[in-house]
């Protein structure tokens, strides 16, 4: 694996790293190994930031769930536990499919009245869920497919540290 | 306001359909109206045509016409819609009016009926004076009438009807009388609705020529109204393209209007009203999607509109409204045939509704928490002169004002007031609960459970606000055990909270616990001072004292909890309450783990019981008792801690009983396992761990089999799969991850302490009684008793062993099929310790090849464990394969009395049988005797005396002999002739005197036997002295019935010299000696050579 090196290097103090609120940009004290040098845009501002971000198991327990706004944490737990309900229905669409033609990308799940939710499943039945705010029209399907790539990557990272234990829940360094 | 203030009226509601009013019918009194009336308005299904009918007296009094207006110019308009407008449409003013009048062509008083159907139809002219409205006459007729044209009475008359009344030709119809009336119906009512359509078209007309009048500055909002007018009459008329199509207009027209404060509520409600006919025909239209996107563009439009924001709780039970009704447009769509999937049902729209219904509920909280000092105004402010107001979302105390500065503050500030203290007393967690069970069934509908869930939660939460605890709890334990199967632990942890909090405020004690426990435990994501606060309370209760209040518990429940649970207290009795864990994570964790897999029933079974806390505090339990699937086990497993109450948190690391969160506490139990259970499987079927003791409360922990609840699968799952290194720990501490559940265990019998030596010459030999010496030894240090053996063929083998097997303990006799190939249970007595003791088993295999035997030794024996003396029944067993193979072979031939070999024999003439017996077997052989049991058909020569009587034959060795037989003439016998048995009896050499002899019976083979017509017999003397004549005799003999010549010539052989006689000569020179043989005869030839 060509990211173990670069996770590294990255890692000075061996605790995981999860980027994920901020895909798109390194604003967390440069910690972000996803960022891929992207950092000026993170000036531009917050409208490209996901509201919640989360990472669930193959058996839909969450390893990492993250939201910006933590005062109704609760909502957005719930939104996203909600959400898998679209996930499972597709994923079992999908199942049908051929197995090189499966698209990851999931597609908005759900709108809501002021959110919008997005879902991404790995190949091992990992499931990523981002949570937009309705009124961000930055965030255009394009965007929002980079960002799961992004945090694809990152889940890899995390997966290839020798030091995290299958299994257990996220923990991100940048994200607190 | 009434609370259903936010309901669309029903006249927005329902389809309109062209209404008609009928006169001159007596229903009541007529029998033939009644009928009419019937056939009017039964049966009334999607084919007839839609029209709305209504009798009415022939001098009804419709609603008067305004003026017609000349001129729009000082005309200012006061309101958008009326109130009244819809309605009147629907059911005041008709389309169209129908007088019903009797009357025949043939009618004798014409003249005078004529008149007064003319007077008739004028009145209702009169009461529709200025009116648009048609007015048809139908004529009730007793009689059938004649086909067009061919009644000129009846086409003179109708005309001068008409005339009358002054009525087109279309619009006098007759109405026979007669069987066919339902069908005379629907051809008038077919009629009817064409005068209908006319008249709305007119209608649509009127209206949109009023527009050319209107100006943008004054009259804005008369665009909408006409707009809407003209819209609802195409929908009167049916024409619901046209309709819908001047229904965007208008709704795009009221977006237009300015908009301040003062009218927002009149805007926002006639956006609505549109909005819902604009999404309703679309769903009529079959384009739900059109209706989808209008109802987003509505909402996006509106949302922002709040308006006052003293009243903007009004805001949001209007956006509740919406979602509302958009909700059920769509849900109605569906029954129609409409298909939803997951991502767009209708229960999207009762769930944002529902969450408008709370957001109205928070704002009418902090905006209508008026003192109760604060008196609803008088005179009320809300109500207007007629009860109702003129125009739709305008306040009543200020109607058609149109300006947006408030002339009289006071009076507005007193209208907010009441608007207010009215709100306070609406139930909104009722509109919050039926939403959200409105979305919960669509969700269901749609495959989504965890949706539906969430619902339910909500459903719960609020039924909590209402103080309707008990359907709180219901709905959320439901729902709990989705969250904790999936993992969710934040979220199991707010429901249990509230949970907690419902279960406190009516003192239900099991489940006040219940959740406790899990609160506390690891599935919890409580901090740790919650923890704490509810430790100290779980702890109270157990103590039969009363916990304090939850937090954030509304302050006259918490009272009325309070006095519960002091009620609970004096009560006494059922004070122990058995949790079951599989369903749920409470705060401690078990595991059961059996030393072994197995266990000789001689040495004590153990196992530990390992526990673990999750709370903050160390907590002491009273008892644990571990039950098995053999209850006899039970008592010796319970360890019981007395301590007093108030104890529980005392002295918190003393004693084995109380928990160290965090820390695995191992207990060990030991037993003595029951000889019946020999061979059985002992499992621990629940491990009962009891917190607080009887005389305050008790919490009986339950776990089923060895432990693990509702979350220790996955954790399982994952402690295999992970790999992370764990840190040492000292010797007598272990991780609880690497506890793995062993919750049953084999009892298996004692292992035996004496040997069993099989003693024997392999292989066996066929039908030998084949001897097996069983040595048993005990080195038990006591006696042994009631010693059995078993011995035999292993059983499960080759079935047509178990014929040719035989085993007995009598090797004096031969045994035969009467007897077994297992003898099983012999007695063979006590055993001294080291005492030995021999069985001679004897086997007798009728066929060769290989067998499995076995030996099987039980017996008792009296064991001490554990300070108890139990009886022990073991057992040893020893298997050995046996090959038996044939003793020897017996090889037969015939030869000639010159020992040469013979393919047959002839007739008469001696021959030899030759037996050659070749042992096989690796011991040596004794043959006893042998004997020849001839044939009736095969003579003897001398006697048959065996030769090898007693001769012994090591391996490889052979005993042959030879018998002289001959055989008389039989003819041809076809197959050869039979020639007899040959037995013979042997033994091993090496068997005791008393072992039977073995007769093994061989038959000897079928010999071809063949006359032969002249026999030679030379008689010559066994030897010769050189130089001494040598006496030849050759004697012949003819065996046939006739004279046979024969032919001798001798010739002589070097090895020879001549003397004597001439006739040697002459044989000797080759002479021929011709004779002649007599048949049966025989001549004797001598020579001397």
């Amino acid at each position: 694996m060509p990211l173990i090196p670069s996770l590294w290097e990255s890692k000075a103090n061996r605790s995981l790293e999860f980027s994920c609120l901020r895909p798109a940009l390194g604003a967390g004290a440069g910690s972000c190994v996803t960022s891929g040098g992207s950092r000026d845009a993170a000036r531009a501002g917050p409208p490209k930031l996901a509201v919640c971000i989360a990472v669930m198991a193959k058996e839909n327990y969450p390893f990492y769930i993250r939201s910006t706004p933590t005062e109704n944490e609760l909502k957005f737990h719930y939104m996203v536990h909600t959400s898998l309900d679209v996930v499972d229905e597709k994923i079992s669409a999908m199942a049908k499919a051929l197995v090189d033609q499966r698209e990851l990308y999931l597609d908005l799940l759900y709108p809501t009245e002021d959110y919008k939710v997005y879902g991404y499943v790995t190949n091992s039945k990992v499931k990523f869920v981002m949570v937009v705010d309705s009124s961000n029209t930055a965030l255009r399907d394009n965007e929002i497919r980079s960002m799961f790539r992004k945090l694809h990557n990152s889940y890899t990272d995390v997966m290839c540290n020798p030091f995290y234990n299958p299994g257990d829940c996220i923990q991100s360094r940048c994200a607190q | 306001m009434s609370p259903t203030q936010w309901d669309l009226p029903v006249e927005l509601c329902c389809r309109p359909m062209a209404f008609v009013t009928l006169t001159g019918l007596d229903v009541v009194y007529n029998a033939v109206h009644r009928a009419v009336w019937d056939a009017f308005c039964a049966n009334r299904r999607a084919d007839r045509v839609p029209i709305s009918f209504k009798v009415l007296p022939g001098d009804h009094e419709y609603p008067k016409c305004r003026p017609k207006r000349t001129s729009y110019e000082w005309y200012i308009p006061k309101g958008i819609l009326k109130t009244g407008w819809m309605n009147k449409h629907l059911n005041l003013v008709p389309a169209l009016v129908v007088v019903f009048y009797e009357l025949d062509w043939d009618e004798p008083q014409w003249k005078e009926k004529q008149s007064e159907c003319a007077t008739r139809v004028e009145i209702v002219r009169q009461s529709l004076q200025g009116r648009n409205t048609k007015v048809a006459v139908v004529l009730i007729q007793k009689k059938t009438p004649l086909p067009p044209g061919e009644d000129v009475i009846a086409s003179e008359r109708a005309a001068a009807l008409c005339n009358a009344c002054e009525l087109s030709g279309k619009s006098l119809f007759v109405l026979p009388h007669t069987d066919h009336l339902v069908g005379y119906i629907i051809r008038l009512e077919n009629a009817f609705y064409e005068h209908a359509q006319t008249y709305y078209y007119t209608e649509i007309r009127r209206v949109k020529s009023h527009k050319e009048f209107l100006n943008k500055t004054t009259h804005q909002l008369l665009f909408v109204r006409h707009q809407f007018k003209i819209a609802f009459f195409s929908e009167l008329k049916q024409d619901t393209q046209n309709a819908l199509k001047n229904y965007r207009t208008a709704y795009n027209l009221v977006h237009e209007l300015r908009a301040h404060e003062t009218n927002i509520l009149e805007i926002k409600t006639m956006a609505g009203f549109i909005n819902y006919k604009i999404c309703r025909l679309c769903f009529q239209h079959n384009t739900p999607l059109d209706a989808i996107a209008q109802f987003r563009k509505h909402i996006d439009l509106c949302k922002k509109k709040i308006g006052s924001a003293e009243l903007s709780f009004e805001h949001a039970a209007w956006m509740s409204k919406q979602f509302q009704a958009f909700g059920d447009l769509f849900d109605e769509a569906i029954k129609l045939g409409l298909t939803a999937i997951q991502t767009q049902n209708p229960g999207f729209y009762y769930q944002q509704a529902a969450y408008y219904a709370q957001e109205r509920k928070q704002l009418a909280k902090s905006l209508c928490n008026h003192e109760a000092s604060i008196m609803y105004p008088n005179p009320d402010p809300l109500e207007t002169q007629t009860g109702v107001l003129d125009f739709y979302g305008q306040r009543s105390w200020r109607q058609g004002i149109l300006s947006f500065d408030l002339s009289d503050p006071e009076k507005e500030k007193v209208g907010v007031l009441a608007i207010q203290l009215k709100e306070r007393n609406v139930a909104h967690s009722e509109i919050i609960i039926t939403l959200l069970s409105n979305a919960v069934a669509q969700f269901k509908k749609y495959k989504c459970p965890r949706m539906k869930s969430h619902l339910m939660v909500q459903m719960g939460e609020e039924y909590y606000y209402a103080k309707d605890y008990t359907k709180a709890l219901k709905l959320l334990d439901y729902v709990m055990c989705d969250y904790r199967s999936e993992g969710w632990w934040t979220l199991l942890t707010s429901i249990l909270t509230t949970a907690l909090k419902c279960s406190y405020l009516m003192a239900q004690l099991k489940d006040y616990i219940t959740y406790s426990l899990e609160l506390l435990g690891r599935a919890s994501t409580l901090k740790d001072d919650q923890k704490s606060r509810i430790e100290k309370n779980l702890i109270n209760v157990l103590m039969n004292e009363s916990p304090d209040p939850e937090p954030d518990c509304d302050i006259f429940a918490v009272k009325t909890a309070q006095k519960l649970w002091a009620d609970r207290i004096s009560l006494a009795g059922s004070n122990i309450f058995t949790i079951g864990v599989q369903d749920f994570v409470p705060f401690v964790q078990c595991k059961a783990k059996f030393h072994a897999p197995s266990f000789h029933v001689d040495v004590p079974v153990e196992f530990d019981i390992y526990l673990k806390a999750d709370c903050p505090h160390p907590i002491r339990f009273s008892k644990l008792c571990v039950s098995f699937n053999n209850q006899e086990y039970n008592q010796f497993c319970v360890i019981e801690e007395a301590s007093k109450a108030n104890e529980v948190l005392e002295n918190p690391t003393q004693g084995k009983m109380c928990l160290v969160p965090g820390k695995t506490r191992k207990l060990l139990f030991k037993f003595v396992a029951k000889t019946e259970d020999v061979g059985k499987k002992i499992e621990i079927t629940s491990v009962d761990l009891a917190l607080g003791n009887e005389t305050g409360r008790c919490v009986v922990l339950n776990w089923q089999g060895g432990g693990g609840d509702a979350a220790s699968s996955q954790e399982a799952l994952q402690a295999a799969r992970s790999f992370k290194r764990r840190p040492k720990l000292p010797d007598n501490e272990v991780h609880w991850d690497s506890i793995i559940i062993q919750a049953s265990t084999m009892i298996i019998s004692r292992v035996p302490n004496i040997s069993v030596h099989l003693r024997h010459e392999p292989p066996a030999l066929t039908n030998e009684m084949y001897c097996l010496v069983v040595t048993v030894q005990s080195h038990e240090k006591t006696q042994i008793r009631d010693v059995k053996l078993t011995a035999g063929l292993k059983p499960g083998q080759d079935a047509n062993l178990t014929q040719k097997t035989h085993v007995t303990l009598h090797g004096t006799e031969l045994c035969d099929e009467s007897y077994p190939a297992l003898l099983t249970d012999i007695p063979v007595g006590d055993l001294h310790p080291g005492e030995q003791l021999e069985k001679m088993l004897y086997v007798r295999c009728g066929t060769v090849g290989s067998r499995m035997f076995l030996v099987y030794v039980s017996y008792l024996i009296n064991i001490t464990a554990e300070e108890k003396e139990i009886v022990c029944k073991c057992h040893k067993d020893e298997t050995v394969t046996i090959e038996t193979v044939f003793p020897f072979d017996v090889a037969v031939k015939f030869v000639s009395t010159k020992f040469e070999h013979l393919e047959r024999v002839y007739a008469d003439i001696p021959f030899l049988l030759m037996t050659d017996l070749l042992s096989a077997s690796p011991w040596a052989l004794t043959v006893v005797s042998s004997e020849l049991q001839l044939a009736p058909s095969m003579t003897t020569v001398d006697q048959l005396e065996s030769q090898v009587d007693n001769v012994v034959l090591q391996t490889g060795e052979s005993a042959s002999e030879c018998f002289c037989l001959r055989c008389p003439s039989l003819g041809n016998v076809e197959g050869g002739v039979a020639t007899g048995h040959y037995i013979i009896s042997w033994k091993r050499t090496s068997a005791m005197e008393n072992i039977p002899v073995i007769r093994t019976v061989i038959t000897l083979p079928h010999v071809i036997v063949e006359n032969i017509p002249l026999h030679v017999n030379a008689d010559l003397p066994s030897f010769g002295r050189v130089r001494e004549s040598l006496p030849v005799k050759y004697h012949l003999q003819n065996k046939t019935d006739f004279v046979q010549d024969v032919e001798i010539s001798v010739e002589p052989s070097d090895a020879f010299m001549f003397s004597g006689l001439k006739q040697v000569q002459a044989i000797s020179c080759g002479v021929y000696v011709d004779t002649k043989l007599r048949p049966r005869d025989g001549e004797l030839y001598l020579w001397f050579l």
